[in-house]
């Protein structure tokens, strides 16, 4: 009776615990991909593609800039500093974007793989408005994601060809074969291009709210404006639209056409042209440049505005807004509580010509190089931090001399300038880092700038047809260029004498849009690339500059130990070992 | 103290439950020697606070000057004295074990001399703790099967039969066998007779198959999933969601990781027992240790941040562990002198059999190495001077000068980097190669005197703390006194100084390795016994004085090295000298 007992309380102290995890384990919310999608499970099948959103290779500043003649860091730990002066190689690569594109367009791969399997809502019209959205947005960004691929990697393989990378357009899975072949960089280019006109058949020009249902295009059927907006209205203008896929287009094909790659990329600066000019149209030509564009990380009020993703004047794409005081954590001068990381060179300080137009060597420039600061481009003191201009919310004098006194002096201790000049663009002076009273302030990350759009036309126009060609279009390169000028408020008063004095020359012409682009761009991370893209020298000695006693010597700075061979990125060290088809660029 | 005096009060409740209920049965009715046992038991734990926080007012005196004397002048108040009169329940917790197992035995001896056993049990156990959502479980089945004659021969199957749910549906259950044999030699009659000082002497052997899910770190592993708690992209200045990751890649086929172990040893008594001496070989082979084998997939398929991986666990590394412990005590009495040696010591080797990995040059490949390697570059001294460099495949690991770290490049292809770097030495991560240990007890009249010591050796380190790898503002130890200068370039023992970084010198290399052998004398004791002295007085049962000290001297070649902490307290001598009185 005893016995029986026992072994029934065992049995049901057993049967009790339910054997979970014990003989079958305790179920676990494990999600798969599915056959089907409910509409209340849209969410996860569109959260696939959100993992090409937050791998855009450009959501944050990366400051490669300090790679370059523009910049060093004082951050001796900066894998940057130590890529420029002689660690870069194949298995030692901070600018390496294979993993992560090549992440972004699995996942983008798969997102288009489901698309056709979900119900995005319960109204099947706007069912079928979300799949070609989707379809739309994952097209684009595959292009986008080959775009910063061929920058980063494509190259010259030993045999002499111009590569690009493999181009994959499936999910892969474990048993796959990942032994790929790199395709060539026009088959790239042309899979780009491929992938762009399917996003322009897909998505709308630009994601805003219609008030008519006149006003909805062709490609979308019949649809009523409600419908149209759930799914394309102004709610949605963080997203990819056709207007990004455009500019995606453009700076394919100013990559597709540069020198480094023209000679087997199929691409052409007329084709370049063209397509930044299709953008320029929509924003209305020369005169639809941003007069606040120069400073749009500064626009107080407007930033204060931003809301619902809506872009200003100077943006095409960006991010969203937060409240944060990083940025100037980093680069404000130490005596504004910063780190003063980012160091622009006198390189790039010599670069940005007189207020007069005239570049500070050429004749008639008025340069004086014991007062170099005075009559400067008016971009040199929005953009740097030189000896005694004022920064931060009081408006402190920062000064960068040797023998200044405080610790934002050359090289005075390791938060200390070592070029003589501080970061100030991109920065907001109202933020405050005092310790007893810290602040933040609203800042965004441009994703494209139509300035950007106005460069790379200049660049492709002159280039194509010549300085005051145009193509077919209603300006030329010499237009842009100079709408540039003016909003930055040089050559003003003499009606931009310098560039009138150019303006047949295609050469001086292109030296001078180069400088326009460093100067414009400066420190966004472009740069680095665009060097190469140039073939450009690499090796310019980063140099800055010494006060001591008010007397201005040069100093050189930093070494810059490129190898000829390094005007290609590589491809991962570890890639090419473990797959065979994977050819090496030449040299690495 | 005003917490203690005016913060309220703690409780903290905790209580356990323990339940335990078996049944034994001798079942000789049916089959003489067979028995049947049985356990349920069930441990319960709980515990939690309950707590009243009272909040206290703190003053601060402000002291000021009165024509010389200091006087208080004011009180600074801080905070208020309050009770809020709730009570908080907080850090409960509860743990429960559930245990099962049941057993039939058999152990019958026939004519005298042979003697079978046999035992058939079912095992499992499952604890659940609170806040913790899988249980940790385990039920297998095992059956013993043993025979030996007249306890001269031995034969023994020990089998098992596990099952853990941490694996593939498929793949669940697995059988463990282990075959056991011995000879107790010194029963032969020939040992007998040959030999007098051998008192007891057995040979034995075993090998065995064992399936293990312990080092299964999870449930679940082998089904790839995707989470919709992945990264977090908004499009609408704050409207956003969380992006859907995978976090793991497929493996329907994962299977128990393995164990072959080998045994060979012998164990015996010798000189009228005043020797005892054991030896084993042993050689153990891991096989099919779970691991995400990433350098078999494209490296896109795993990252960071976004937190992404497609790449599933699979049984793939293979370790095998080889060596030999041997044991020895002695023990005699030398006139009053009584003489305790104790010694045993292990040698073994490691080697990682099977790895996932792919390299250029064979002599990077891990597989064949041992497993606990310090790899790094090899160091060629110094650069003496430009015209050096110049003359020396460039190292890419920064600018380098004179008085650099020159490395030797391993693949002749005129570059150093971390392709060059070589198997350096032992790490000793799993305890030295060979580890000896000896205690000696020495006993005369009342005196005692014990000793014990141990002694690590075959491994070595890296010295890249703060104390060797100094460089820019960091504080500067003596290390750098015998640095690289231009007049110092034939003695110099450290490279030059920077007030940079330097990647070049202070990576790992054999120019920071160092030996950690080392033999230390862990214990030292003195023991007098002084009861008799006091034997008049009774109360006192027993008295001992003794002295004692602990880690009292290393013997190593790198002394310095090794009794050096950097960023933690230091290491100590503990020397102790003390009274024991029973009463």
């Amino acid at each position: 009776m005893k016995n029986k007992f026992l072994i029934y309380l065992v049995l049901v102290a057993i049967l009790s615990s339910g054997c979970k995890d014990l003989i079958t384990p305790q179920i676990e919310n494990n999600r798969q991909l599915q056959e089907s999608y409910n509409p209340s499970d849209a969410k996860f099948p569109y959260g696939l593609i959100l993992n090409g959103y937050t791998r855009i290779p450009i959501n944050s500043w990366s400051f490669n800039d300090v790679a370059t003649d523009d910049a060093v860091t004082n951050d001796k730990s900066s894998s940057f500093l130590k890529m420029a002066t002689g660690q870069w190689a194949a298995n030692n690569n901070p600018v390496e974007q294979w993993s992560n594109c090549f992440a972004a367009i699995q996942y983008i791969n798969l997102t288009l793989e489901q698309i056709d399997k979900v119900n995005w809502a319960v109204d099947t019209t706007v069912s079928r408005l979300f799949n070609m959205r989707i379809k739309g947005e994952a097209y684009g960004l595959r292009a986008l994601f080959y775009y910063y691929l061929l920058q980063a990697h494509a190259g010259y393989g030993q045999d002499g060809s111009l590569l690009g990378v493999p181009i994959v357009l499936h999910s892969q899975a474990v048993g796959d074969d990942f032994n790929l072949p790199r395709s060539t960089f026009k088959q790239c280019l042309q899979q780009i291009e491929a992938d762009l006109d399917l996003a322009a058949t897909y998505l709308p020009v630009d994601y805003k709210d219609l008030t008519d249902n006149s006003q909805i295009p062709d490609k979308y059927g019949t649809v009523s404006k409600e419908q149209y907006n759930r799914v394309m209205g102004k709610t949605m203008s963080g997203l990819l639209s056709g207007r990004v896929a455009m500019a995606i287009r453009a700076k394919a094909a100013l990559l597709a056409a540069s020198p480094a790659y023209s000679s087997a990329s199929g691409g052409s600066w007329a084709s370049a042209a063209d397509d930044a000019a299709s953008i320029i149209d929509l924003k209305g030509g020369v005169a639809g440049m941003a007069a606040n564009g120069l400073t749009w990380y500064g626009n107080a009020s407007e930033i204060a505005a931003l809301a619902e993703g809506q872009n200003p004047d100077e943006i095409l794409w960006r991010s969203n807004y937060s409240e944060s005081n990083d940025l100037e954590a980093d680069n404000f001068p130490p005596s504004l509580n910063g780190k003063g990381r980012v160091n622009p060179t006198k390189n790039l300080v010599d670069a940005f010509p007189m207020a007069n137009g005239y570049p500070i060597g050429a004749t008639g420039s008025g340069y004086d190089s014991n007062n170099p600061y005075n009559s400067r481009d008016p971009r040199l003191s929005d953009f740097i931090l030189v000896n005694g201009d004022k920064a931060g919310v009081n408006n402190t004098v920062i000064k960068t001399a040797a023998d200044g006194g405080t610790n934002d002096g050359l090289d005075r201790t390791e938060t200390s300038t070592r070029t003589g000049y501080y970061l100030k663009k991109l920065l907001r002076q109202d933020v405050n880092l005092s310790s007893t009273s810290t602040t933040t302030q609203r800042h965004y990350k441009p994703l494209i700038r139509y300035t950007e759009i106005y460069l790379i036309y200049a660049e492709a126009a002159n280039e194509a047809w010549g300085p005051t060609g145009t193509g077919g279009h209603s300006y030329s390169a010499y237009d842009v260029i100079k709408a540039l000028r003016q909003r930055a408020g040089i050559g003003t008063q003499n009606g931009d004498a310098y560039l009138e004095s150019i303006k047949t020359d295609k050469d001086k012409m292109r030296i001078l849009i180069r400088n326009a682009r460093r100067l414009e761009l400066c420190f966004e991370g472009f740069r680095f690339w665009d060097l190469r893209r140039w073939k450009a020298p690499l090796n310019e000695t980063a140099t800055g500059t010494s006060i001591k006693n008010n007397q201005y010597s040069t100093i050189n700075v930093e070494n810059r130990l490129y190898q000829d061979y390094m005007e290609y990125g590589p491809i991962p060290y570890s890639e090419t070992l473990k797959f065979s088809n994977l050819v090496q660029n030449k040299g690495w | 103290m005003g917490t203690i005096y005016a913060g309220g009060y703690n409780k903290y409740i905790s209580r356990q439950f323990q339940f335990s209920s078996g049944i034994d049965a001798d079942l000789k009715d049916i089959l003489p020697g067979l028995k049947f046992k049985s356990n349920f038991a069930v441990d319960y734990a709980t515990a939690y606070s309950l707590s009243y926080n009272y909040d206290y007012a703190t003053y601060e005196p402000i002291w000021n000057s009165y024509s010389g004397v200091d006087l208080i002048s004011s009180l600074n108040k801080y905070g208020n004295d309050a009770t809020s009169g709730t009570q908080n329940a907080s850090n409960s917790w509860y743990r429960q074990t559930i245990a099962f197992y049941g057993l039939f035995s058999y152990d019958q001896t026939f004519g005298n001399q042979n003697n079978i056993s046999a035992e058939l049990v079912a095992n499992g156990y499952q604890q659940s703790e609170s806040q913790i959502y899988h249980r940790v479980s385990n039920a297998n089945l095992g059956l013993h099967l043993g025979y030996n004659y007249d306890e001269k021969y031995y034969v023994d199957f020990n089998g098992a039969y596990v099952h853990s749910a941490k694996l593939p549906e498929k793949h669940r259950e697995a059988l463990s066998p282990t075959l056991s044999l011995a000879w107790r030699i010194s029963k032969e009659k020939f040992m007998h007779s040959g030999t007098g000082f051998i008192n007891d002497l057995k040979l034995t052997a075993s090998a065995g198959i064992l399936n293990t899910d312990l080092d299964i770190s999870d449930y679940y592993i082998y089904q790839g999933y995707y989470t919709v708690n992945g990264s977090w992209y908004g499009w609408k200045d704050g409207v956003g969601f969380q992006a859907t990751e995978s976090r793991r890649g497929d493996n329907p086929d994962m299977r128990f990781p393995k164990r072959k172990e080998i045994n060979l040893g012998f164990e015996g008594l010798f000189f009228n027992s005043s020797l005892q001496l054991n030896g084993h070989f042993f050689r153990s082979s891991s096989e099919g240790n779970i691991i995400q084998a990433a350098s078999l997939f494209p490296s896109y398929f795993t990252s960071y941040w976004p937190v992404s991986s497609f790449i599933p666990y699979v049984n793939y590394d293979n370790d095998l562990r080889t060596g030999i412990d041997f044991g020895m005590d002695y023990h005699k009495m030398l006139g009053k002198l009584d003489v305790n040696i104790g010694l045993n010591g292990t040698y073994y080797n490691t080697k990682a059999t099977q790895r996932a990995e792919v390299y250029e040059d064979d002599y990077q490949y891990r597989q064949g190495k041992n497993i606990d390697g310090i790899w790094g570059l090899q160091n060629l001294g110094f650069f003496e001077s430009q015209q050096d460099i110049d003359n020396s495949p460039t190292q890419s690991f920064g600018e380098v000068h004179p008085g650099d770290i020159k490395y030797k490049d391993q693949n002749g292809d005129g570059v150093i980097n971390s392709q060059d770097e070589v198997f350096l030495g032992k790490g000793g991560w799993f305890g030295a190669p060979f580890t000896i240990g000896m205690n000696l007890t020495l006993t005369y009249k009342k005196l005692t005197l014990f000793l014990y010591a141990i002694g690590r050796y075959g491994a070595y380190g890296i010295k890249n703390n703060s104390y060797y790898w100094v460089y820019g503002d960091g504080k500067y130890s003596e290390v750098v006194r015998n640095r690289w200068t231009e007049a110092t370039k034939a003695t110099a023992t450290y490279p030059r100084l920077t007030t940079g970084s330097s990647d070049n010198n202070f990576r790992t290399s054999d120019f920071w390795m160092y030996k950690t052998d080392r033999f230390d004398l862990s214990k030292i004791q003195l023991n007098y016994d002084m009861t008799d002295l006091l034997r008049r007085k009774q109360f006192v049962k027993a008295l001992s004085v003794y002295i004692s000290g602990s880690n009292i001297l290393t013997l190593a070649g790198q002394n310095d090295v090794l009794e050096l902490n950097i960023g933690s307290a230091p290491q100590t001598r503990f020397y102790n000298i003390g009274v024991q009185a029973n009463f």
